[in-house]
């Protein structure tokens, strides 16, 4: 006859803590980019804030740039949606484009723990002598 | 020249700008090469400058042998800021026909982090994905 020993229940100090892990899931669809973002850094030069909704099939990201102040309004832009793999359905990223006149941005986003992570290509097309240049910035969701 | 336009602060130097303004991009240079070295993305890249700019040259990861996506100017080159002089990201873009590859490329902390946006335009109904990996410098180039 086979016996069988119950283990007790095991105590936890987070979610995580449990076998079989529990604990935060990742939203692989769309809405986890939706929602009004807050740069993590108060005192950012760079985008300030951001509004991303989907609506009619498609991801529409509206921008605004610091100072947080006297936030300057990009306006909202389709963006592109991308998988995290050819024959996946999850969704991994998004892809913006802004044209300024004066410059061009590129912005390259995804979430990694409910934080958005941009990465922003900054092109400058005004002869002003400014370099291009590269960023990073993190928003956290406030609604 | 009247004031500058800016999207946003950072757009507006700190101080006034070298002239001229030539960015360095020693730190781009080199043959990198994917940190996982069993990955199914990009295997290796290398950057070079030649005379009439800065190149890509990119191979995906295949069996038995890489595969070679050919030789590709890089698009834009970026500083960290508007008044840097040192090369840090860039992108590039690759049209396999099959697929386009927009790759955006940056180095931090000695590793070059390259973002690929990828879209089929063969109708094959795979979806277009993001992939980001990670690649070291080869010493011996």
């Amino acid at each position: 006859m086979t016996s069988f020993v119950t283990a007790p229940a095991l105590r936890i100090s987070r979610l995580e803590d449990r076998y079989p892990s529990g604990g935060y899931e990742e939203d692989w669809t769309v809405q986890q980019f939706c929602g009004d973002w807050i740069t993590t850094n108060g005192g950012s030069k760079g985008i300030a804030k951001a509004k991303i909704d989907f609506l009619d099939a498609k991801l529409i990201v509206h921008a605004f740039g610091a100072p947080a102040s006297a936030p300057i309004d990009w306006g909202p832009v389709v963006a592109g949606i991308f998988t995290d793999g050819p024959n996946s359905s999850r969704i991994r990223a998004f892809h913006a484009f802004y044209d300024f006149g004066f410059m061009e941005s590129y912005l390259q986003a995804k979430t990694e723990k409910a934080v958005l992570v941009v990465a922003s290509f900054n092109r400058f097309k005004d002869q002003s002598g400014r370099a291009n240049y590269f960023s990073r910035e993190f928003f956290h969701r406030i609604a | 020249m009247g004031p500058l336009k800016s999207s946003r602060t950072e757009d507006c130097p700190d101080s006034p700008l070298p002239q001229p303004a030539q960015l360095d991009i020693r730190p781009l240079l080199g043959t990198w090469v994917n940190t996982n070295a069993s990955g199914w993305g990009i295997a290796k890249v290398i950057i070079s400058e030649e005379k009439n700019g800065a190149y890509i040259e990119a191979f995906g990861s295949g069996s038995p042998a890489l595969i070679e996506w050919g030789k590709r100017p890089l698009s834009t080159i970026y500083a960290k800021d508007v008044g840097s002089s040192t090369a840090m990201a860039f992108d590039a873009q690759y049209d396999l026909e099959f697929m386009d590859v927009r790759m955006e490329g940056n180095c931090n902390l000695g590793l070059l982090v390259l973002a690929c946006l990828n879209v089929f335009k063969d109708g094959s109904g795979r979806s277009n994905y993001f992939s980001r990996e990670f690649f070291g410098r080869k010493e011996t180039v």
